[in-house]
């Protein structure tokens, strides 16, 4: 009688779980094309970078708080969505702005949690209910653009002049600058000090030896689309924005049988370090570094995953940009996906002026600092990136050498992304090995299927 | 062809036991290993989130601990949307029940020109899945200015419920009209007759509903995600348990407390389960035979 009143019990349990457990499954969504045209930005005046330098000096306070105050009142409320890790920072940001305008109009702000991965989407829900001033990714942009819920950059030749050209690049479409830059967002390779030398640190080859030596991982994940396009990027080819049509994706004239080599190369490196070699996300290599003995020895790592690696590996985490790999006798460092995060403001914000004037503070010298100290979070201010604190971080170092090595995640189509899930699939299946025409003929209907509409 | 009736039925019923314990297997093992997996935590450091690719099936028994738990209601929101999720269940059961059994009562009881035509329509709107009038259900409450709101939230669930009337009719048919003549002649009328002699009578029906009109709010994912949108305040256990298995949060360590939380939320219910359990069985069965 016991027995079955505990079975009981136990079923109940399980049951519930159940039901609950099947509302809850869905994975988050996959990033969106992204960007806007790489053109070159149009010359800066001299008065723009001049009041550039100066930004927030007493004459922009007073200039900017009284024209805020004239236009929309002495009293103004804005709200912030910001991911979860940087409210507490975020926080102290904007009770900064609105101390330093007080004289001018009292500011009543509300920082909101709201993870980057689907600000585009509930912004563009209910752009009325939206924040203010939001930060999001930049693979969001195309998305807020179309639906209209992103307002132009208000201070565009300041933003310009203070921030490194390739994010205000990829903030620019058709001309108008859409977004502040705040922060960098890429993967790199982090390795574990203890296991791995600096030197094997610097080929992919050396690497995935040393860690088969060791008898731990090198993770790095393949089937997704954000890091199998390194194969196509190391192969040379590159994506160009658009065709004409605005929908498909330009290519520069690559050479297909370099691309099929590296892709081989990867490949075959899967094939010949199986068990070593192993595709899973990024949080993979913060799991195998946190178990005792250590599974992973190295891996790809992306900006989010910093601050879990640094609280578990402390001085023994090493990062670096991605290794180089030899291809049929040359070795060809590895070129990533470069991507950034944004501070955007909304177009149906009741305060505009307000929200244009914050944002730029939020993106400025100081506080993209603020946030490099206190979130190891890259700066993209050019003043900032040559402050000691980055210089010396070993992260932000990476990840700004690894944007030399880069394609700026910009003016991707909506078909970019499914078929190189498929191809980085197939390159990390390590249970049989190809020959050159079956890679050939992957790469070939990865890229097809990428220009197809 | 084999003689022997004994042997014919041992191998019939081996065949019939190993298809339901793979059946069983299959429908069971993941939720033994949430519950296992939620006392999972980081040998070496508790505090640490433990690892998320977690390779064999049983956590060993030095990572066994309450850290998680402690986490969740120590480092979260959890308790809010706890609070929130117990709020918007408790009102919409007491709505939903209430208008499901009066609407049984109505069908099984009345007899007015439109009651066919309203059971046939009743019949077919059922058939549609409620998620699909999110998007028009978020813009008129907004219009009623109740977006965002539990008030919003509850009415959604409640509107609607009485559609779920079939199995209580299927009930009050069983219950015989001589004791509505009999309280009418004494002079009740229809509502004294509801009230004081048929609901009397169904407590398992009544207990059913009320088991059933407490699950729905209480598991349910969508109408929440569109109508709350990001007000985390608002949110109800499902919609964040949601966030904390999105790859930003997942390198933060959240899935332990996607774990955790997921137990959590399961005692209050199974709790109520175990209560009316004898009921809800007879209810279920009682219903079941007209309707």
């Amino acid at each position: 009688m016991k027995t079955r009143k505990i079975l009981a019990l136990l079923l109940a349990v399980l049951m519930t779980i159940g039901c609950l457990a099947a509302c809850t499954g869905n994975g988050g969504e996959q990033t969106d094309p992204a960007g806007s045209q790489t053109e070159t930005q149009g010359t800066v005046d001299n008065d723009a970078a001049a009041a550039a330098a100066n930004a927030f000096n007493a004459d922009f306070i007073s200039e900017w708080g009284q024209f805020v105050a004239d236009n929309e009142g002495t009293e103004i409320n804005l709200r912030i969505w910001a991911p979860n890790l940087a409210q507490d920072v975020v926080k102290a940001e904007a009770a900064k702005f609105a101390e330093m305008f007080k004289d001018y109009f009292t500011t009543n702000i509300t920082v909101e949690i709201q993870e980057e991965g689907d600000t585009a989407s509930q912004v563009i829900n209910d752009p009325k209910k939206a924040a203010d001033v939001y930060s999001f990714p930049s693979d969001q942009l195309n998305k807020l653009v179309n639906a209209e819920a992103i307002a132009s950059v208000a201070f565009s030749d300041e933003v310009a002049v203070l921030n490194t050209a390739n994010s205000v690049s990829a903030a620019t479409i058709d001309g108008t600058l859409y977004a502040y830059p705040s922060t960098v967002n890429s993967y790199f390779l982090a390795y574990d000090k203890r296991v791995i030398t600096d030197e094997d640190a610097k080929t992919l080859e050396g690497l995935l030896a040393a860690c088969k030596a060791a008898d731990k991982k090198f993770t790095f994940d393949s089937g997704n689309s954000y890091f199998a396009c390194t194969y196509l990027y190391t192969g040379g080819l590159q994506t160009l924005g658009y065709q004409e049509d605005g929908l498909t994706q330009k290519f520069n004239e690559y050479d297909i049988d370099e691309v099929t080599n590296t892709v081989k190369a990867f490949a075959d490196l899967f094939k010949s370090y199986k068990g070593t070699f192993e595709s899973v996300s990024t949080t993979g290599f913060a799991d195998g570094v946190k178990v005792d003995p250590t599974t992973v020895a190295a891996g790809v790592v992306g900006s989010w995953d910093v601050a879990s690696i640094n609280q578990i590996l402390g001085d023994n985490v090493g990062y670096a940009i991605l290794p180089t790999i030899n291809v049929n006798g040359t070795d060809k460092p590895m070129i990533n996906m470069f991507g950034y995060k944004y501070f955007g403001v909304n177009s149906q914000s009741a305060a505009p002026y307000a929200a244009q004037l914050l944002s730029y503070w939020l993106t400025g010298e100081e506080c993209q600092i603020d946030r490099a100290k206190q979130l190891d979070w890259g700066p993209l201010n050019i003043k900032a990136q040559e402050i000691d604190e980055v210089k010396n971080d070993a992260a932000m170092t990476a990840v700004l050498a690894q944007s030399e090595n880069s394609m700026p995640q910009v003016s991707l189509a909506q078909t970019f992304w499914t078929p190189l899930d498929g191809l980085g699939k197939y390159v990390a299946d390590d249970s049989k090995s190809f020959s050159f025409e079956e890679v050939k003929e992957q790469v070939e209907a990865c890229i097809v299927n990428i220009l197809d509409e | 062809m084999i003689k022997s009736y004994k042997l014919r039925r041992g191998i019939a019923n081996t065949f019939i036991y190993v298809v339901l314990a793979v059946l069983s297997l299959v429908w069971i093992f993941p939720l033994v290993w949430l519950v296992l997996h939620s006392f999972r935590i980081n040998p070496i450091d508790p505090t640490i989130a433990p690892v998320i690719n977690y390779h064999g099936i049983f956590p060993k028994f030095n990572e066994l601990g309450f850290d998680n738990y402690i986490s969740l209601f120590r480092d979260t929101e959890y308790l809010v949307w706890f609070k929130n999720t117990f709020i918007v269940a408790v009102f919409s059961c007491i709505i939903s029940t209430l208008s499901v059994l009066m609407v049984a009562y109505a069908f099984s009881r009345l007899r007015f020109k439109a009651r066919k035509p309203f059971i046939n329509v009743g019949m077919i709107m059922g058939m549609f899945p409620g998620f699909m009038t999110t998007i028009a259900l978020y813009h008129i409450l907004d219009i009623l200015g109740l977006g965002r709101t539990h008030v919003g939230l509850v009415l959604c669930y409640s509107g609607g419920a009485g559609l779920g009337y079939l199995v209580a009719k299927g009930f009050f048919d069983t219950i015989p009209r001589a004791l509505d003549e009999a309280a009418t002649i004494d002079g009740a009328n229809k509502n004294q007759i509801f009230w004081k002699i048929i609901l009397p009578m169904s407590k398992p029906i009544v207990i059913y509903t009320v088991l059933t009109s407490f699950i729905g709010p209480w598991c349910d994912f969508i109408l929440v995600d569109i109508l709350m949108g990001n007000e985390r305040q608002l949110w109800t256990v499902s919609r964040g348990l949601r966030e904390w298995t999105n790859y930003q949060n997942m390198s933060n360590g959240s899935f332990r407390w996607f774990l955790s939380g997921s137990v959590v939320v399961a005692i209050p219910i199974t709790a109520l389960f175990l209560y009316m359990q004898k009921y809800y069985v007879e209810g279920v069965t009682a219903g079941g035979v007209k309707g």
